[in-house]
């Protein structure tokens, strides 16, 4: 699913223009308040904007207007928020999924629960538990499965990586490439943390002080100077490919983990040490 | 001295035990970062401590940072929010001005001094909470993951200010997700519901194999020049990329 917005002006944003493509993972990076959760309320549409249309799949959307089916739209787009406990009330794992589908009027609930906690990885033992006692990580996979379980078109998080170790990221950048590839999904991701957008990202949206400063494909973005007068962390790992293309001439290609890195790196210096000889 | 005493403490929510005699020391004036996996029990330790549960020993002051930075905003604004607990521990008037002035201008924050903190982002509602406690005067700081929400290089910040106050003999703990608030600091534990290790941070980053065990990923730049070396491709020493290339390029 395409979601276009089009010149909207929500909060410090005036006129922006931003797409979501299909079937694609969109990264929205920026420093803390540059309206990064602006945007991935306005594209779940749970934010309505000042003015301005949305266009999905081609179709204009006036969120302002009266006749807008809100229920098709929270059909379409599911949304993880950062502050994960203000989105619970107290009860347990399972109680809090099926009221979201029964809100949904879904049939065979029961099995779509257990689906989506197998989803995220939690085991059956989870659904008796209550919200209360879930760690911050937990939750947040609760929360992801409570959004994939009304199976929607747009998953969007909003800065998902925070609570999440090493172990729990790469399992989310998993499934999330999963629900690309296989099921068609189109996903919005914001985030501080640049290898969490280095690997998991198509396309990249760049914005400070409410406006979109720079937009395009990761690499293409990353390897720009100007993110760092507007104080954005350009992973090491690609400063440190520049440099060393820069310095030494070869042929690397960009890579978003050490161990491929490596590999480059000790082909190109045997290389030389041959040429030498 | 420790600062912090935990004795044989054990935990359990039901049948879900989280600790089983846990004993830990933290050591005066020092900065230890304690990370661990997701339901490690990084917060239910926290938690602990803060609770003052009775297996623990706390010897000095303690101030703590909570992960959710909206539990800890009292003021309606940000200049308000940093002279709050300043103005309820009775410093005088001078001592305020200064001391706030002082973390403005460290942090930048001059923009949003007459801001509502509630309508600030997350990460700058952490940094906020954060200043209007690191303007106190501190023994023990405690913390749950509570500079998640901070970019990268705001972060560094936090974390080269954190060295600074060090000089002042201040104990720092922060119970970390993020493997890279190690940096700087003097000890590192893992906790996975029991101390897997605990050592010195200058011995830690040098062992590759303690990450990979562990699962744990170091810092791009401590991970590459270890593996670098292993390869006997760098032999130095090296603080940054362009040090790293020059290296390599020999």
């Amino acid at each position: 699913m395409e979601i276009i917005l089009n010149n909207i002006d929500v909060g410090p944003f005036k006129n922006l223009n931003l797409c979501v493509f299909d079937n694609k993972i969109t990264a929205i990076i920026g420093s803390n308040g540059s309206g990064k959760s602006i945007l991935a309320e306005m594209i779940a549409t749970t934010r309505k904007p000042e003015k301005g249309l949305y266009i999905i799949d081609g179709n204009k959307i006036d969120l302002n207007s009266k006749n807008v089916n809100f229920n098709q739209l929270r059909f379409d787009v599911g949304i993880v928020m950062q502050n994960l406990r203000t989105q619970f009330f107290e009860g347990t794992v399972e109680e809090h999924i099926l009221y979201q589908l029964k809100v949904y009027n879904y049939k065979k609930c029961e099995k779509r629960v257990l689906d989506s906690l197998k989803m995220v990885d939690l085991s059956y033992e989870y659904l008796k538990r209550k919200i209360k006692t879930l760690s911050d990580t937990e939750i947040f996979k609760v929360m992801l499965a409570t959004v994939l379980s009304i199976n929607p078109d747009v998953i969007v998080l909003d800065d998902p990586s925070c609570f999440l170790d090493k172990n729990e990221i790469d399992k989310l950048i998993k499934l999330l490439k999963i629900m690309k590839i296989k099921y068609n999904k189109t996903i919005v991701i914001t985030s501080i943390n640049a290898y969490f957008v280095l690997k998991l990202a198509d396309y990249i949206y760049v914005i400070d002080n409410g406006k979109i400063v720079m937009h395009g494909e990761k690499y293409e973005v990353f390897n720009k100077k100007k993110l760092k007068d507007i104080d954005i962390h350009i992973p090491e790992i690609i400063e440190f490919q520049n440099k060393f293309l820069k310095t030494i001439k070869s042929s690397i290609n960009y890579r978003d983990n050490v161990n491929d890195l490596i590999k480059d790196i000790y082909f190109n210096i045997e290389k030389r040490s041959r040429g030498k000889k | 001295m420790s600062k912090i005493e935990i004795k044989k403490l054990s935990i359990n929510y039901g049948k879900n035990e989280i600790f089983n005699n846990l004993s830990l020391n933290i050591k005066e004036n020092s900065y230890t970062a304690i990370i661990g996996p997701s339901s490690s029990g990084k917060t239910t330790l926290f938690n602990e401590i803060i609770k003052k549960n009775k297996k623990i020993k706390i010897n000095g002051n303690l101030n703590y940072i909570l992960t959710d930075p909206n539990k800890q905003i009292v003021a309606k604004t940000v200049e308000k929010q940093l002279k709050f607990f300043l103005e309820m521990e009775g410093y005088t008037k001078r001592q305020i001005n200064t001391r706030t002035n002082n973390i403005v201008a460290y942090f930048e924050l001059d923009d949003i001094l007459d801001l509502d903190p509630y309508k600030l982002s997350e990460g700058e509602k952490q940094l906020v909470v954060l200043c209007s406690i690191l303007v106190l005067d501190l023994d023990i700081l405690i913390m749950d993951n509570g500079l998640c929400r901070m970019n990268y290089n705001l972060k560094q910040k936090v974390l080269d200010y954190f060295k600074k106050l060090k000089k002042k003999k201040i104990t720092i703990v922060n119970f970390a997700s993020d493997v890279g608030e190690i940096v700087g600091s003097d000890y590192t534990i893992l906790l996975d519901k029991k101390i897997v290790f605990n050592e010195k941070t200058k011995d830690v980053i040098k062992n590759n194999k303690l990450f990979e065990e562990n699962n744990l990923e170091l810092p791009f730049m401590l991970d590459i020049t270890n593996k670098l070396k292993y390869y006997g491709l760098v032999k130095n020493n090296v603080k940054n990329v362009d040090e790293l290339v020059d290296e390599l390029w020999k």
